[in-house]
């Protein structure tokens, strides 16, 4: 035990460090991107507040082929547009917007779902009191989703975790990298054990936050 | 005060069109209780959400003080909206903000100041008698004290009217009761107009002042409560009263009654209840009347009775004590089938 971490404990700290680097890094850019292109769908849906076929067709649309591709493919498809956006393809600069790119149209996704269960009436309540849109999107909308939004968040960073993995083949590193090139290229199984320990009590630990956090905001 | 004429309102689903509301004209007057009573999908809800514009009509105007409400712009509908507080079947409160915040939320949108809000929510929440439950949830809740928290929340923009969407229709009967005590009671000592649509006959009854009748997307009568309800005219009224407040015979027992005699319905309305016309019609004209059922029913400002009375005699008697009944301001209904 004590060899073992002699030997990989350092590599294994870098690799979970540029593994929490990129999830936390594309998580944000994600929300920032993500959180209004659902709220688009929301409004511009059939029966929205701001219905508008037009606007709805091409956004979801967009979000449609995006998910369509796998990300290990995308990584390498939109090549040309990181290198334009990060000024580099490799290290985990190159990777966060591929991750983003991913990602933002997936969260977009499950806010939409989550913003869809929100009771209509309580909305048109606020319509009748006089309320603008945007405030009843921010104070009605987005409060009464945000559990189902922190448990779709909390979908979003575990797959975002398994997608760092892929993020090895440009260069930036992260565990799932660790696990790949030593534990199978190299024939070291058990560096792959201990990346896949850590990596379960990652995702463990996100749930049960995730689970906690959005039991709070529910208040009932 | 609010000025419904010639709406009407089309909904498109699919290639059919849906007329939910045809040429309807309401009038409310400021500080009454103004009741449209109606069957679901008589377009009754479609008509109260046109008042503010949650439903855009198809055509016709709607008026509020005087004002075309159509032609305001988004900023200006937004602030009439604020003068005309409603609620609703479900409560439609937040459930992630309790008792306090569900009150206060709104204010705080509107941009009223902080003091301001705590003095009108504390106000408020005490008129409907739920100041003690203001750090409670919704969930932790019963439907009546939503509604009551539902109530406090619109009458803290301190409207001029309030609009209700079938706010007592999810309640049982006694919470319903309390519901409109304190409906009656924020239109007694509030001032406010309220404007009401309800399937309930009870509901009209109970604390309204006008009413209308709505069937198929129709306004089909229109009156006082009273009026409307001792003497309609319209079949679908007729219904309504029939359904809920008059008496229902045994078939059997009924067919013995009309062989022996005639069978009569008599309203009495305020004063023509202390009027002894039974025992002076059976004196006068030498006929035996004999009650069958009876009940009174509380309207808002009057009780009316209901009797439903077997008379047996000479057929030419009989004929001429029921004149006689119909002179003395009672409304007399022959039952006959």
């Amino acid at each position: 035990m004590a060899d073992f971490l002699n030997q990989w404990g350092g590599a294994i700290w870098d690799g979970f460090i540029q593994t929490m680097q990129m999830t936390v890094i594309s998580l944000l850019f994600s929300i920032i991107i993500g959180l209004p292109l659902g709220v688009l769908l929301v409004l511009t849906r059939k029966n929205g507040q701001l219905e508008n076929v037009v606007i709805y067709t091409v956004v979801n649309s967009v979000i449609n082929v995006i998910r369509s591709i796998p990300f290990i493919i995308l990584l390498f498809f939109i090549l040309p547009f990181t290198k334009a956006v990060a000024g580099t393809t490799i290290g985990v600069r190159g990777v966060i917007v591929p991750l983003v790119v991913a990602c933002a149209p997936f969260i977009a996704r499950l806010l939409e779902s989550a913003m869809l269960e929100v009771n209509r009436g309580v909305i048109e309540a606020y319509q009748s009191m006089g309320i603008s849109t945007p405030k009843i999107i921010w104070h009605v909308i987005i409060r009464e989703a945000r559990s189902s939004i922190i448990l779709g968040l909390t979908i979003a960073i575990i797959g975002l975790i398994g997608e760092t993995a892929m993020a090895g083949f440009v260069g930036a590193g992260g565990l799932g990298d660790l696990a790949y090139q030593f534990g199978y290229v190299r024939f070291q199984p058990d560096v792959m054990y201990a990346v896949i320990i850590i990596l379960i009590v990652i995702v463990q630990i996100v749930q049960t936050i995730g689970n906690v956090v959005a039991r709070r905001l529910k208040k009932n | 005060m609010i000025k419904l004429q010639h709406v009407s309102k089309t909904f498109s689903v699919g290639k059919n069109k849906i007329e939910a509301l045809k040429d309807v004209s309401v009038e409310v007057n400021r500080g009454e209780i103004f009741g449209v009573i109606g069957y679901s999908g008589a377009g009754k809800s479609t008509l109260i959400r046109c008042v503010n514009l949650l439903e855009r009509p198809t055509s016709g105007k709607v008026f509020v003080d005087g004002v075309d409400i159509q032609s305001l712009n988004k900023k200006d509908l937004l602030k009439l909206r604020r003068k005309i507080g409603m609620i609703f079947q479900g409560y439609n409160l937040l459930e992630t903000a309790n008792v306090y915040d569900n009150v206060a939320i709104p204010l705080k949108l509107e941009g009223i100041s902080g003091d301001e809000i705590k003095a009108r929510t504390e106000k408020y929440l005490e008129i409907v008698g739920l100041k003690d439950r203001s750090k409670a949830y919704p969930s932790q809740l019963s439907g009546g004290q939503k509604q009551r928290v539902a109530i406090a929340r619109a009458l803290a923009h301190e409207p001029e009217v309030l609009l209700s969407d079938e706010a007592t229709s999810a309640l049982d009967p006694n919470t319903t009761d309390s519901i409109l005590e304190l409906l009656l009671k924020v239109n007694r000592e509030l001032g406010i107009t309220i404007f009401l649509i309800t399937h309930e006959l009870d509901v009209i009854q109970r604390i309204c002042d006008r009413v209308a009748v709505m069937d198929k997307g129709r306004i089909v009568e229109t009156g006082s409560v009273v009026d409307v309800f001792t003497r309609p005219t319209e079949a679908m009224t007729k219904q309504f009263v029939h359904d809920e407040a008059r008496f229902r015979i045994p078939p059997t027992i009924f067919k013995d009654l009309i062989a022996t005699g005639k069978l009569v319905n008599l309203t009495f309305i305020g004063e023509s209840a202390k009027d002894p016309a039974l025992a002076t019609m059976a004196k006068r004209y030498d006929v035996l009347p004999s009650i069958i059922a009876g009940g009174i029913d509380q309207l808002k400002d009057q009780s009316i009775g209901n009797l439903l009375v077997h008379i047996k005699g000479d057929q030419g008697k009989v004929d001429e004590a029921i004149h006689f009944l119909k002179s003395r301001q009672i409304v007399v209904e022959e039952v006959s089938e």
